[in-house]
């Protein structure tokens, strides 16, 4: 965590004192040896991984386009980086469990919001280690080999960038209110996935596509003029190191005044605003009426089981009729959250159609892969309201609500499994206009193409065991037998999965209609051998329906 | 601490939470809060912590109107609700160095050790607050308000807080404790056995109103059966409001 309002020092001191205390008696240390856990290092992986990808980002760079050339589609990168880092300053502002917990204690606001922002600020100077990284490694790999005044240049350049970066993510916090939710974040995702694309595909149709982009955030944005300095700096004309100079100077000033409209502008809220708990006008009515005429009405008003179902539209409703009684209760046990089934399935439609379209625009053949794609994945249970479209998470328990109430782990796997058949079904169609147009060549007949499609779905199908085994692990922790047998258990995982993508090739690659069929279906009978596996170690308590509790 | 509220009510929408009420707490007090679930218990004691505004009225501390932003005197109580928050991640460390440098405290290492020590939590000290029992997470908090030692302790259901039998000892003891050095400890409770001996004035609230108030003496003066106990006269608010 932060330290913030913490005393690092004071921290210290009490470690130090609570160890010696706990060294000094034997029945505390193995109490203390007890409550060990095992130490996680997923921040440090993570940095790592950050910091592998930028220097691979500098290679791409100067090896596939040029370094002065590269630098555009950096500026693009650094831009969407500063619309990603203002979501997440806006996040850290309204962070829920800290917010309440300073509500409880005597804080002063301008204090608390000092704290939330301490990561964010440790996180602006990871930029300007990431553009060290990347300019670093592409002046190293330039050809011919860059003089001193280019290594020189880097340590003023990283500093520039990130202070740059810095103050346009703080300058867009301020502007955030008057966005709708989510679209910086959608604006940072898409400049990041143009980024990439300008690196990892360098043929000319895209780079073409790319340009006006690239040449527009070139002139009108501070990251781009400092790239564009940047060039002419090694090139020679010794003005453009004021540009550097003038970036920091600005950059800095402009932070500074958007932390101090921050700070001046935040206040935690009242309980009121954040507890979800405190009566409301709602309750009032039920609570006064007090009379057992109003409660048996209001008890008679509540929906029938299945509504759940049917309020995510057609597609629900048709499972809903497929379903038992008993089973619509499950159903609503599952809570069907997320985007609506039927609207996600006009949003497919919608842009199949515009893939449609653009296809015959002329357009690149990738862009019009990705619109198919899209549409066909919304449609489908994979992206459609989580992975499955129903929930079998809470948010706040630890335990999962079906594993409070008398339903045996058949009940939820015949739900599930009912729904997403109806909606795979519904999404076949869809497969059927999306394949031949993610077909960039465009050579597959139309009878292939369909057998390619139904193989999608039944895939798609066939993958629905191997989600809900997924699902049920992610809510339950393995108990000491699963963990005895662990090297075993992952072994035969291993070679499962192995024979699993070899079914999978052999289904879309065999010449022979009649083997890739067998294939098919021994990539269903293997999905469901895993989930008849989980099935049985639930239903013989195997594993505690709990959620891995968190790790130090 | 005084703490004097006059006429106070507190509104959520339409639903009168609390209704005019008046009160005085003086230092050195015991009181316990008990009434049916919604009579308003929790919600008088988030007004006193500051953390919920009353609709109307005037709330006091020491004779000076009180509101969230008077920091002072914020750092002479303590709240702990029937689940005390922590930020997320910290371990048992952390969140004592927090609250002690919130209330402006001075950490003595050797006290917070003999704390921990004396709640079971020594082991933990190092263990984020997320891995705890909910028993361990409250004796947390607790140990946090003994450090501090507040002028005004203000506990939400602390004898249904998960707590062992060595920690609702500890709690009791430094509760009487502080109340003999003059600070006020107000409590809510469903366990009447527990307000009974554990008090010295009980408060019943029942609608958002004062309908009870019993001293030490007139507590202990209460048949044990028979319609004049504690009991009874609860179980006859309850007839009343259906």
């Amino acid at each position: 965590m932060s330290a913030g309002l913490i005393d690092r020092a004071v921290v210290r001191r009490l470690r130090t004192a609570a160890r010696t205390a706990v060294a000094a008696d034997p029945r505390l240390r193995a109490e203390r040896r007890r409550h060990r856990r095992p130490r996680t290092y997923q921040d440090g992986m993570w940095t790592l991984l950050r910091l592998a990808l930028s220097a691979l980002f500098g290679v791409l760079a100067a090896k596939t386009f040029g370094f002065a050339e590269a630098l555009h589609v950096f500026s693009l990168a650094a831009l969407a980086m500063a619309c990603l880092r203002a979501t997440q300053i806006q996040n850290r502002c309204s962070d829920a469990a800290s917010l309440f917990t300073f509500v409880h204690l005597p804080v002063a606001d301008a204090a608390a919001c000092s704290h939330l922002l301490r990561p964010v600020a440790r996180a602006l100077w990871g930029i300007v280690l990431d553009a060290a990284v990347i300019a670093g490694v592409a002046v190293a790999a330039l050809s011919p080999p860059a003089g001193v005044t280019a290594w020189l240049a880097l340590p003023l350049w990283a500093l520039a960038h990130g202070l740059v970066c810095a103050a346009l993510a703080l300058g867009l916090v301020l502007a955030l209110p008057r966005f709708p939710f989510g679209v910086m974040a959608w604006v940072g995702g898409l400049g990041v996935f143009l980024a990439l694309r300008g690196f990892l595909d360098p043929a000319p149709g895209i780079r073409a596509a790319m340009q006006p982009v690239l040449d527009v955030v070139g002139w009108s944005t501070p990251a781009g003029w400092l790239q564009r300095a940047l060039v002419e700096a090694l090139a020679g004309q010794w003005l453009a190191w004021l540009v550097p100079i003038a970036a920091i100077g600005c950059a800095a000033a402009l932070a500074r005044w958007a932390l101090f409209r921050l700070h001046a502008g935040f206040a935690l809220p009242m309980l009121d605003a954040i507890d979800p708990f405190l009566p409301d006008e709602g309750t009032t009515a039920v609570h006064e009426a007090g009379h057992g005429a109003t409660v048996a009405r209001a008890v008679a008003a509540l929906p029938a089981p299945g509504q759940t179902l049917r309020a995510r539209g057609r597609i629900g409703a048709t499972a809903a009729s497929l379903l038992s009684p008993r089973h619509l209760v499950v159903a609503d046990l599952l809570q069907p959250a997320g985007l609506h089934w039927d609207r996600a399935w006009c949003w497919g439609v919608g842009l199949l159609l515009a893939a449609c379209a653009l296809r015959a625009l002329g357009l690149g053949a990738g862009v019009v892969g990705a619109a198919a794609g899209l549409g066909l994945l919304l449609s489908v249970p994979l992206l459609g309201g989580g992975w499955l479209g129903l929930g079998l998470d809470s948010a706040a328990e630890p335990v999962a609500p079906p594993a409070y109430h008398p339903v045996r782990v058949g009940d939820l796997v015949r739900v599930i499994l009912t729904v997403n058949v109806v909606r795979l079904l519904a999404a076949l169609p869809l497969a059927l206009v999306a394949v031949p147009l993610v077909d960039r060549a465009g050579m597959l007949p139309w009878p292939t193409s369909a057998i390619v499609a139904a193989k999608i779905v039944w895939v798609l199908l066939a993958w629905q065991p191997i989600c809900l085994v997924m699902t049920v692990s992610q809510i339950s922790r393995r108990g000491a037998p699963i963990m005895a047998g662990a090297v075993f258990a992952a072994l035969v995982i291993s070679v499962a999965a192995v024979v699993a993508i070899g079914l999978l090739i052999a289904f879309f690659l065999l010449e022979s209609q009649a083997l890739a069929a067998l294939a098919g279906l021994g990539l269903l009978a293997f999905s469901a051998g895993m989930l008849a596996w989980i099935c049985r170690s639930w239903a013989v308590g195997t594993w505690d329906l709990l959620k891995p509790t968190p790790r130090n | 601490m005084q703490v004097s509220l006059d006429r106070v009510g507190k509104r959520f929408g339409s639903n009168a939470v609390l209704d005019e009420l008046s009160i005085e707490f003086v230092p050195g007090e015991i009181v316990a809060l008990i009434g049916l679930n919604g009579a308003g218990k929790t919600t008088l004691m988030r007004l006193l912590a500051g953390i919920v505004a009353p609709t109307r009225g005037t709330l006091r501390m020491d004779g000076i109107a009180f509101s969230r932003n008077d920091l002072a005197t914020r750092r002479r109580l303590v709240f702990l609700p029937d689940f005390p928050p922590s930020l997320p991640g910290a371990s048992v460390i952390e969140h004592l160095a927090l609250v002690l440098r919130l209330h402006e405290r001075e950490v003595d290492p050797a006290a917070v050790v003999r704390v921990l020590g004396d709640l079971d939590l020594l082991a933990l000290a190092e263990a984020p607050i997320a891995t705890l029992s909910r028993g361990q997470a409250y004796k947390t908090a607790l140990a946090a308000l003994i450090l501090v030692a507040p002028d005004l302790w203000l506990l939400d259901e602390p004898f249904a807080s998960g707590m062992d039998a060595q920690g609702l000892a500890m709690l009791k003891h430094h509760a009487r404790a502080a109340a003999a050095a003059g600070a006020s400890v107000i409590y809510s409770t469903q366990i009447l056995e527990i307000a009974e001996r554990f008090s010295h004035r009980l408060l019943v609230l029942d609608r958002g109103a004062i309908a009870l108030s019993l001293s030490a003496a007139e507590l202990a003066a209460l048949p044990r059966d028979g319609d004049g106990a504690l009991e009874a006269r609860l179980r006859a608010f309850r007839q009343d409001q259906a």
